[in-house]
């Protein structure tokens, strides 16, 4: 299989499901914890395997809507200057989300 | 940018009014549009007698044209839902006025939408044709010998529900990835009747034909909406042969 557009589609779906997968777990790993107290929701994080399944649940989206987002510019967006630009802001913004979510991870785990 | 509104000189007005409404008259609004005149579309209102009628909406567009007024302008050929010659968009679904029957007190008949439209009911399928004619959609088979291209009756099975297909455009323009890319969307009736010649054993350009659609206008504008296959006059399912095609491209 090239790195093609059926790449890209595929990749899609399989981040979908890891999210699905993910969410299921962190939900289910959550169920029963006092929410609304912040040294228990830390403690959940200072276990790796919760915070993995966190890293994979919120990078498996980001993946998932830069593509999606992405056959959306293409769907909507003809001109091709404007959509370069578009996929370009796009990108910038998927790339400071993604930095977040792996600064704010290691800031709750360390 | 995608326009959302109609440009000001497609915009549709109230048009003529035929005979008057009564008891068992059912009330068929009909788009004509004739560029000749100048003028803006607009819908006739026919107000015609059930009892005058045959079953089907291609009956009562040809008792209008028969009967009154001989310049509304649609194309029709068979009348059994095998040319694929009218369809049009009734009552907000795109379907064969042949197969589709009358029912209830008002009938609202617009002509395929998203196409050009030349006169009346008739749209301009040239680009969907030359979409077509892109696939090839013919065997292609290197040998040149003179006996019969044989086939299993489990490899022809494969092209039930696809050989069925008549054209007829309902599906393609009924998609909105078609409505927004129609220049680069290959849309639901082309890319079945692709994998109809991808699936036929018969045919040895299997690989080619997968990359030829490898593209991500061509194949990949499909988001399985599923209007195709809810519209299809003819109950065939484009949305699922073209999924197939997504599974042949990751698989080939």
């Amino acid at each position: 299989m090239n790195f093609t557009y059926t790449s890209k589609w595929l990749f899609q779906k399989i981040f979908a499901i890891l999210f699905l997968i993910a969410s299921f777990y962190t939900v289910y790993s959550l169920y029963g914890l006092e929410l609304q107290n912040y040294e228990v929701i830390t403690g959940w994080f200072k276990n790796y395997l919760n915070s993995f399944s966190v890293l994979v649940m919120l990078s498996s989206i980001i993946l998932h809507s830069n593509i999606g987002l992405s056959s959306i510019i293409d769907d909507y967006i003809h001109e091709e200057s404007l959509k370069q630009k578009i996929i370009l802001i796009k990108n910038f913004f998927f790339v400071v989300l993604f930095f977040i979510t792996i600064f704010s991870l290691i800031r709750l785990i360390l | 940018m995608v326009q959302l509104s109609l440009p000001q000189h497609s915009k549709v007005s109230e048009g003529k009014t035929f005979g008057k409404d009564g008891k068992n008259k059912i009330v068929f609004n009909v788009y004509r549009w004739n560029r000749e005149s100048g003028e803006n579309p607009k819908i006739d209102k026919f107000f015609i007698d059930k009892s005058k009628l045959g079953p089907m909406v291609l009956d009562a567009l040809m008792f209008i044209k028969n009967k009154i007024d001989p310049s509304l302008t649609f194309r029709r050929s068979c009348r059994e839902g095998i040319c694929g010659s009218c369809s049009m968009n009734v009552n907000g679904t795109n379907t064969l006025a042949c197969l589709k029957p009358i029912v209830g007190k008002e009938i609202n008949i617009y002509p395929l939408p998203h196409m050009r439209v030349l006169k009346d009911l008739i749209p301009d399928m040239s680009d969907f044709y030359k979409q077509y004619e892109s696939i090839q959609p013919w065997l292609k088979n290197k040998t040149t010998s003179k006996k019969e291209n044989l086939q299993s009756p489990e490899d022809r099975k494969k092209l039930d529900g696809l050989y069925e297909c008549v054209l007829c455009a309902c599906c393609s323009t009924s998609c909105p990835s078609y409505w927004w890319n129609g220049d680069k969307f290959l849309g639901p009736a082309i890319l079945l009747q692709a994998y109809r010649f991808i699936v036929d054993s018969r045919d040895k350009n299997k690989k080619q034909r997968l990359n030829e659609l490898k593209d991500k206008f061509k194949l990949y504008r499909c988001h399985t909406i599923m209007n195709c296959t809810k519209t299809c006059p003819k109950n065939l399912n484009p949305a699922k042969a073209i999924s197939e095609i997504k599974k042949l491209q990751i698989s080939s």
